[in-house]
This record gives C-alpha cells, sequence and structure tokens, in this order.
C-alpha cells in the first residue's frame, strides 16, 4: 500500500501518516473521555447532573489546540500541494486525449497509444492534456497525482516515476455510461528501454500525427495568408513555435499550443500585432486529435 | 403580527432575492471580462430609447407606489391601478424590444428575416440579455399578480391591511432596483464609442 | 378530516405532513442505495447496467440531499418545536408554512416524475459540459423539482427567523434560547442566503441546456469551471444546513441525558454562528484539481481548516457535559453519543481532505463518499433518529418500547461503520467514486461495506416498525418522561392546538428545571 513512486508520492505518504496520526490521537482521546465519563457519571437515582457550565480557559484550550494542529496540516499540505505548480524542467513530452471513454497519447516522434502511457524512469514527462468532450479525470493511484482534465484548455502535469512498472490510470471525474471502463496503464519504463520503444515501429512520415497535420493545413489552405515571405495577411508559421511575439495591443506573448490553439479557434481575441483581423475562426470545424496533430506540424515542422 | 414583523420578512426574502440575482450579475461580470470588446459592440444593438422610456416608466411605477402607502381608500386604488398599468407597459415595450431584436435577427433562438451574424462573445451578450431582463420580467409578473389581487380586494370592499401594501411596495421597489442595475450594463455599455 | 390536514395552519400538523413525505423520499433514496450496494457486490456488471446504475446514484443524491437531509430536521422538528420552545403559539407566517410543505411536495414530484421518465444520470452535483451537452436523461426536468423545493428552503429560513425574532415569550431572551432553536436560526441564515445561488445555477444549467447557450460551454466562450464555483458556493453551505440542526439535536439531548445544561452555552452559540458564516467561504475546496488557481486552492485550504474549529469546540463542549452528570442511556442517548462518535470521524477526515496535498490523491475517490457519510449519515442522520425517539412521547403522547429502540440504535452503528469504514480505505487504494466496476481486488472491501449496508436498512426498517406500533400501542407517556428542562416539556402530550394552556413567562436559563413562573414540573 506505501507507494515509493515518486517524490509526491513519497511525500504523500509522510503526510498521510501524520494525519492517520493526528486522526487516531483525536479520536480516540474524544472515544475514551465519553467512555470514562459515561461509566463514571452513570445515573443512579433520580439526582440531576452537576459540575461546571463554563471555563474560560478550557474553551481557549481546545479552539486554539484544534486550530494550530491543522494550521500545522495546512502548512504541509499546501507545501506538498505547491510542488505540482512549480516550473520544472522536463525530459519528455507527451500530448494526452481523454475522451468518453478512452485515453490517446501521442508521443514526440509521432507514436500514439491508446490506453497506454509510456514513460521513462527516473526522468520528468511532462503530459499536455486536453478533452475532447466532457471533464474528465488523469489518475494514477500510484503516483498519488490526479489532475482534471478539461475540454477547451490545455491542461500540464509533470510525472517523475523513479522505477519500472505498470500501474493502473483511472478517470476520476464522472463522464457518462463508461466512466468505469475508462482506464489506461502507466508503463515506466528503464530509460535504454524507453528510447528503444519509441524508436521502433514507428509508422511512415505522412501516417504521424505532424504529417496528418500538414495533410489538414493543406487541404484547409492556411498558405494562402500564412507562408514564407510577407502577405501581410497573416505571419508566417514557419519556426513560429516558441517565438515571443507581440500582440495587438502590445502583450508579449510566448508562442506555446494554448496560443495556436486558440488561434485556431478564435482567432480575434489575440491577433499578431501588425496583421488585419482577417483569419476566420475554425470553431467546431476541428477535433482536438486535429488540433494537436496541427500543432504538432507547426511545431515539428515537416519531416520529409 | 405588526407592521414591523411583517416587513422584517419580506426584508429577509429581498435579501434572497438579491442573492440569487447576484449569481447572474456575477455571471455577467465574468463573460464580460472575458469578452470586453465584444460586449461593447453587442450592446450597440440594444434599443437606448426604449430601455431609457422603460426606466422611467418603472421609477414613475415606483413613486405611485410609494404615494400610494400614505393616501386615502380612493388615492390608493388610483395610485396602485397606474403602478399597475406602468408595469403592464413596461412588459408591453419589452416584449416589442423582442419581438425588433428577433426581426434582426439577434434574439436568441428566434430570428424572423434576415440573419446577422454575431460572434460568440456578441452572443453571450444577447443570451445573458434576455436570460437578465426575462427573469426580471418574471418578477414583475409575479409583482402584476400581487398587485392584482391587491387591487381586487379593495373591488370587493375587503381592503388590504396597510402592511400587505407595505410589502407590496417593498417587493416593486426592489424589482425596480435590479432594473436600474440591468439598464447600464446592457443599454449603455456601448453608447460611448 | 383530510380538509384539516390540507389546509392547516398549525405548524404541527405541517410538521407531521413533512414527516410523511420526507420519511418516503428517504424510502426511494435508501432503494437506490440498496440497489447500488447490491450490485457493487462483484467487479463487474450483474445487477444493473451502467446506465442505470449512474441514475441510481444520481439519484440517491438528489433525493437524499434536497429531499430528505435538507428538510429532515427543520421541517419536521424545527416546525413542531421551535414555536414550542420559545414559548409561542405558532410560527409568525402560518400560511406561508404551509406553502412551503406544498411547494416542497410539488418539487418533489416533478423530481419524481424526472424519475419515472428515466431519471437522469449526470450526478447530484450536474457537471456541465455532461449534463448540458451530453447527458441523454431528463437533467432540466430533474434541475427543476430541485429549483422548486428550493423554494421551500427559503420560506423555512424566513418563518424560522422572524418567528424567533418576535415571537419568544416573556422573559425568553436570547440567552435563554435552546441551543437547538439557535442551531436553526443559523441554519436559517444559510438557507435564505445560499439557496437563491442554487436557483441562479440551476436556471443556467437548464437555459444552456435547452436553448444551447454557452455559460459553460468552451466552443461558445464559456468555462465549466464557472459551473463549479456557482454549485458549490451553495452547495457547501448546504452541508451545514444538513448538519447544524443535528448538532442542535445533539445539545439537547446531551443535555437531557446528563440531567445538566450543557457546558459552555455561548461558546456553541457562537460556533454555530460561525460554522454559518464561515461556510461560505469554503466552496474552493472541491475543486483543487479542477484547473483553479492554486493560491485560491490555498485560501480555500486554509478557510476550510478554520471553519472545522468551531466543530471542534462543540464536540469538546459536549465531552465536557459529560463531566459529572447524572447520565443515562435511553434510545436517544445512544444516538447523541453515536453521533459525536462518527461526527469525530467524519469532521477529522475533513481536515485531511481539507489538506491540499492529501486531497491531490482521494478527491473523487471512495475517501470522499465515506468522509461525507460519516458525516451526514453517522452524524446528521443519527441526530434525526435520536430526535424521533427524544420527542416522540412529547408528540404523539406515547411512549417507543425502550429496549427495542435501544436494539436498533445499536444495530444501526454496527451497520453504518461496517457499510462506510472500508470505503476509507477503498478511497486510499485509489477505488474512484461513481464507478459502476472495478479492479477485482477490490471486491473483497465492497463486499464487507454491502454487507454493513444490509445492517444498516434493518436499523432504519425496525424504527418504522415499532414507532408506528406505538402510536396505537405504545404507553402513554406524560408532559415530561424525561425530566428534561425546556418549555416543550411542561405543555401536555401531544400538546394542545395553541401549545400552552396558559401564557408562558420565562424566568430562567434553557436547561433548568422548575424554573417556569406558574408552570409545575
Amino acid at each position: 500500500m506505501f507507494s515509493d513512486l515518486s517524490a509526491y508520492a513519497i511525500g504523500f505518504e509522510k503526510l498521510s501518516l501524520f494525519l492517520l496520526g493526528v486522526g487516531v490521537f483525536f479520536s480516540s482521546l474524544i472515544f475514551i473521555l465519553m467512555i470514562v465519563f459515561c461509566l463514571r457519571y452513570r445515573r443512579k437515582g433520580e439526582e440531576r447532573g452537576g459540575g461546571p457550565t463554563e471555563n474560560l480557559r478550557l474553551e481557549i484550550l481546545w479552539g486554539t489546540v484544534p486550530f494550530l494542529i491543522m494550521i500545522l496540516i495546512f502548512v504541509w499540505g499546501a507545501r506538498l500541494y505547491m510542488q505540482l505548480f512549480q516550473a520544472e524542467d522536463h525530459q519528455q513530452n507527451v500530448s494526452v486525449l481523454a475522451k468518453r471513454w478512452m485515453w490517446k497519447f501521442y508521443y514526440p516522434g509521432g507514436k500514439e497509444e491508446v490506453n497506454r502511457l509510456y514513460v521513462p524512469a527516473g526522468e520528468t514527462t511532462q503530459l499536455m492534456m486536453i478533452s475532447q468532450d466532457v471533464i474528465h479525470s488523469f489518475f494514477v493511484p500510484d503516483l498519488r497525482m490526479k489532475k482534471d482534465v478539461l475540454p477547451g484548455r490545455y491542461i500540464r502535469l509533470n510525472l517523475h516515476p523513479l522505477k519500472p512498472g505498470n500501474y493502473p490510470i483511472r478517470c476520476a471525474e464522472y463522464c457518462g455510461t463508461d466512466h468505469s471502463q475508462m482506464g489506461a496503464r502507466l508503463i515506466v519504463l528503464p530509460p535504454k528501454k524507453f528510447e528503444e520503444w519509441l524508436k521502433s515501429s514507428a509508422q511512415p512520415a505522412e501516417e504521424m500525427i505532424s504529417g496528418r497535420g500538414r495533410r489538414l493545413f493543406e487541404k484547409h489552405q492556411c498558405a494562402s495568408c500564412h507562408r514564407e515571405g510577407d502577405t501581410h495577411l497573416g505571419p508566417d508559421l514557419h519556426g513560429i513555435f516558441g517565438k515571443e511575439i507581440s500582440l495587438e495591443g502590445g502583450k508579449k506573448v510566448v508562442v506555446d499550443e494554448d496560443y495556436l490553439r486558440t488561434s485556431i479557434l478564435a482567432p480575434e481575441a489575440q491577433i499578431h500585432q501588425g496583421y488585419p483581423s482577417a483569419m476566420p475562426p475554425y470553431q467546431g470545424q476541428f477535433t482536438e486529435e486535429e488540433l494537436l496533430s496541427l500543432i504538432k506540424y507547426l511545431k515539428e515542422g515537416d519531416h520529409d | 403580527m405588526t407592521r414591523k414583523e411583517a416587513r422584517f420578512g419580506m426584508w429577509l426574502f429581498l435579501s434572497s432575492e438579491l442573492v440569487f440575482f447576484s449569481g447572474f450579475f456575477l455571471l455577467y461580470a465574468v463573460l464580460r471580462f472575458r469578452f470586453m470588446e465584444d460586449f461593447q459592440q453587442a450592446s450597440k444593438h440594444m434599443y437606448v430609447f426604449l430601455g431609457f422610456l422603460n426606466t422611467v416608466i418603472l421609477l414613475t411605477s415606483s413613486w405611485l407606489m410609494a404615494l400610494a402607502l400614505h393616501s386615502t381608500r380612493r388615492k390608493k386604488i388610483f395610485f396602485l391601478g397606474g403602478t399597475f398599468f406602468l408595469g403592464l407597459l413596461f412588459l408591453g415595450l419589452k416584449f416589442y424590444e423582442y419581438f425588433l431584436h428577433a426581426k434582426e435577427g439577434i434574439f436568441p433562438g428566434f430570428s424572423v428575416g434576415i440573419s446577422e451574424k454575431l460572434n460568440s462573445g456578441q452572443e453571450l451578450f444577447m443570451n445573458l440579455y434576455v436570460l437578465g431582463t426575462g427573469l426580471h420580467a418574471l418578477h414583475m409578473i409575479f409583482g402584476l399578480i400581487a398587485l392584482a389581487s391587491l387591487l381586487t380586494l379593495f373591488y370587493f370592499h375587503r381592503d388590504p391591511t396597510p402592511d400587505a401594501l407595505e410589502r407590496m411596495g417593498l417587493y416593486w421597489h426592489f424589482v425596480d432596483l435590479v432594473w436600474l442595475f440591468l439598464f447600464p450594463l446592457f443599454y449603455l455599455l456601448g453608447v460611448s464609442k | 378530516m383530510i380538509k384539516s390536514w390540507l389546509l392547516t395552519r398549525d405548524h404541527k400538523k405541517i410538521a407531521w405532513l413533512y414527516l410523511g413525505t420526507i420519511t418516503c423520499f428517504f424510502a426511494i433514496g435508501g432503494l437506490a442505495a440498496t440497489l447500488m450496494r447490491l450490485e457493487l457486490l462483484t467487479p463487474t456488471e450483474w445487477l444493473v447496467t451502467s446506465d442505470t446504475y449512474n441514475r441510481l446514484f444520481t439519484l440517491h443524491g438528489i433525493i437524499m440531499v434536497w429531499f430528505f437531509l435538507i428538510p429532515s430536521i427543520p421541517n419536521f422538528f424545527g416546525n413542531y418545536l421551535i414555536p414550542l420552545m420559545i414559548g409561542a403559539d405558532d410560527v409568525l407566517f402560518p400560511r406561508l408554512n404551509l406553502i412551503s410543505w406544498y411547494v416542497f411536495v410539488f418539487g418533489g414530484a416533478v423530481t419524481f416524475y424526472a424519475l419515472l421518465r428515466g431519471g437522469v444520470d449526470t450526478g447530484w452535483t450536474f457537471y456541465p459540459p455532461y449534463s448540458t451537452h451530453f447527458s441523454r436523461s431528463f437533467v432540466a426536468l430533474a434541475a427543476s423539482g430541485v429549483l422548486i423545493s428550493g423554494f421551500s428552503s427559503i420560506f423555512t429560513g424566513i418563518n424560522f427567523i422572524v418567528t424567533i425574532h418576535y415571537k419568544r415569550a416573556e422573559g425568553m431572551t436570547w440567552g435563554r434560547l435552546p441551543l437547538f432553536v439557535w442551531t436553526h436560526y443559523a441554519t436559517s441564515l444559510v438557507m435564505l442566503l445560499a439557496t437563491p445561488i442554487l436557483a441562479a445555477v440551476l436556471v443556467m444549467i437548464c437555459t444552456e441546456r435547452i436553448f444551447n447557450i454557452g455559460f459553460f460551454d468552451t466552443t461558445l466562450g464559456g468555462d465549466p469551471i464557472l459551473f463549479q464555483h456557482l454549485f458549490w458556493f451553495y452547495s457547501h453551505p448546504a452541508v451545514y444546513i444538513m448538519i447544524l440542526p443535528g448538532m442542535g439535536v445533539v445539545s439537547e439531548i446531551v443535555a437531557t441525558f446528563c440531567r445538566k445544561p450543557i457546558f459552555g452555552y455561548w461558546f456553541v452559540v457562537w460556533s454555530s454562528l460561525a460554522i454559518a458564516l464561515v461556510g461560505f467561504l469554503v466552496w474552493g475546496h472541491h475543486m483543487f484539481v479542477s484547473g483553479q488557481s492554486p493560491y485560491a486552492s490555498l485560501i480555500f485550504s486554509f478557510l476550510s481548516m478554520a471553519v472545522a474549529v468551531p466543530s471542534a469546540i462543540k464536540v469538546f463542549n459536549w465531552l465536557a457535559t459529560l463531566y459529572k452528570g447524572a447520565i443515562s442511556f435511553e434510545a436517544p442517548m445512544l444516538y447523541g453519543l453515536g453521533f459525536i462518535g462518527l461526527f469525530t470521524i467524519g469532521g477529522l477526515t475533513g481536515v485531511f481532505v481539507a489538506a491540499l496535498g492529501f486531497d491531490v490523491h482521494v478527491h473523487d475517490t471512495y475517501f470522499v463518499v465515506a468522509h461525507f457519510h460519516y458525516i451526514m449519515v453517522g452524524g446528521a442522520v443519527m441526530a434525526y433518529m435520536g430526535a424521533l425517539h427524544l420527542w416522540w412521547p412529547k408528540m404523539t403522547g406515547r411512549m417507543y418500547p425502550e429496549n427495542q429502540a435501544r436494539l436498533a440504535a445499536v444495530v444501526l452503528f454496527l451497520g453504518f461503520n461496517v457499510t462506510f469504514f472500508p470505503q476509507f480505505i477503498l478511497g486510499i487504494l485509489g477505488n474512484p467514486r461513481r464507478y459502476h466496476t472495478y479492479p477485482p481486488e477490490f471486491a473483497w472491501l465492497h463486499q464487507i461495506s454491502t454487507l454493513g449496508a444490509v445492517l444498516l436498512a434493518v436499523g432504519y426498517i425496525y424504527p418504522l416498525y415499532y414507532l408506528s406500533r406505538s402510536f396505537f400501542k405504545g404507553e402513554k407517556a406524560g408532559k415530561n418522561p424525561w425530566q428534561a428542562g425546556g418549555l416543550e416539556w411542561t405543555t401536555s402530550s401531544p400538546p394542545p392546538e395553541k401549545n400552552f394552556e396558559e401564557p408562558v413567562e420565562v424566568v430562567a436559563g434553557p436547561y433548568a428545571l422548575h424554573a417556569r413562573k406558574g408552570i409545575s414540573p
């Protein structure tokens, strides 16, 4: 039951032990007092109860002591939690698509898996997750890790498992009929084996996700505005991923997956400075998977 | 039951109504923050003159309602009747406005004639507008039913008590107050630029 | 005769009307739970399909929260007892009281109709986008039923507040109010100010579903997290509506069966008010992994710790009342002691889930399910059962059979723990909630839980039997079988229509016997 699969899990176990201790202590205290008092002060005849009916010192004591312990619990829990929000260098990237009722994983270099998440042990893998439909939740009990996966925006989660193994992934936000069947496996491989796996049986370039992205780019004639050389209609998208650009109004952003996704679906909200607000919104025209493929294409370029 | 007690009860009910409308205004605030420009653009579709007229109508009705509290029996009936009439007028104008929006093609769910394209932010504005003014109109209708009951009691010489009138007044003023927030937030948003 | 009931303005009759209705709803919600626990005997599907199972847990949640727990103590015991406890002849707005029952029944009928048409499968929490765009069930209908019943809460809240303010008898100062009245006052504040947000958010869900508006739809510019904020802004205070009245009952039980006043009266009063107030500030603790800002999560976690303090204070004050008391162990006291023990566990595990780092793992697992059932069933329903037994002689003029009642209380207590303690373990092991099927290694824990549920059912059905029987065959009860303080015990059992034969004048604090002017024990 004890998990030492990641630093977070180990931190969790320590916190849990403390909580269990506090819980056992206070419930025992209360149960024992209750039983002792009930036995000791049993009514014998028709007498009324006696004893004090107020005591300021006691009130302060049993208000403050629990409060202080709870502050301790709060701080401990908060520190563990905030680890999840620290920017961390990650060595691997996996895109995750949650849809009723399966998980799809997209790996760098073009591999895709349904319901199987492969990650290397000892390294940080950043998941970029989105839902095709309703709210799901990505839950890996052995890592003591959980994050809701939302429609409409990318949610990032870092995993850092310490040792190899095969662990369950479960959906933890009710999503309809087969919510309880929406499971997957987390397969942690030693780094070398992971590299081998990543390179093995890779599909031909055209079938890979970025190839599909390129085909979509061509099909929707994005190049009519977005191509090399200045068209004055839209920025050239070659190498744009990761660049810092200015938006209309002066605000600066770094072009990342979220920016690209919103630019495709609702561009008018964040127009690149110097270009007209001429791009039509593509809301409703792409599935999340197609968006991921377009973004991959724009990010990784064409693998010819 | 004294007047103080009855009034207190109505104030408590109104506080719950306040919380209800706050939920709506919170939704408005969040979505407006998200779609600053779209909201301003969409507000230009509002019929500001009609809205202004309705505001005056409602304020006048509240004034008549206040007058009704402290006058003779005959005058009470007159003032309450006036309030009722103005309330009906308000609703009539409101639905006329809705009809005009529908003709323009921008009333959510109903477009008669050519449909003008609204983007999502603008459509959300229109949805909120209909939801907000619709909920307000619903409260107006309840108020009118209550007013009609009071007037009926007068007609049958089973005069309502002073605190019944006072409670009616409190409710009516509250509904008026809600409108006074709806008006600038929806109608006056697009006026400046 | 029927007319005298259906058109009554007597708060006591209205209370009985409520009892009939909420007992029916409890049976329906309990039936849903029974079917769920039977299904969960095996890891894979055997009794019902997934769609049915999903409708069952939704129904169980909706019925138990809105149609049983929220009205249970306030609308039966509160309605019956508050006027009696303050020396009044009725509530201040008797007609509003009757209307609140009709509204409740109407809301229940609409929800029941949704059930008959096929039910709803969104969970009682109605999260979009599932509820607005994907569910093939009667969402708007069920939501409307709940919305309507919410008005019953609001009207009850108004009535209690004005009644407590203006109908107290001569000499019944605020400092002499029984704690049961104080907790209902605090509850009424929450009912009044939290329920309208539920109305607002349900209206939004219905309009979004019917008219395809985009408040919560990301493709139309909306945000599903906004729903969660609005929903929990009501639903967290709602859980305090469910537990505060129970705490009031426990105070009355403990005072009665220790034959002394509750220790630390004013601290218990202020704790109740503090719970009501701070309870409005903690809603985000349901959303720690939702994608909300971590800084918001920090604030909510901190405040959630704060709201646990007044509850802890109450528990210690109850214990201190036991000290040097003259304690007897009739059925109400057994339920009261059970409440204290189980509420302690429920409350402590609540502090656990309020700890951010811990919640990440156990959120949306059986751990949370166990936590809230410890409070709601181990707490609130136990308090309800205790109240039922404490005031049964007063309300019916008959005594229940004491030994049978004690047996039922013990069976309930055991059944409850066997049902729900294993669920803490299931949660820690990673069994998410709302799961129709589960990994086979969890089967033994589910099976123990279902076994417990059988005992639990017995613990509810048995009192139904002997209490009904006692209506006709029970020993006649006098004015004050428990030798308790409190104005309700100074009048006959059951009380006359106007509650008191002579005008009441109060000359001493609550729980002080032999201190009512002109009234002998």
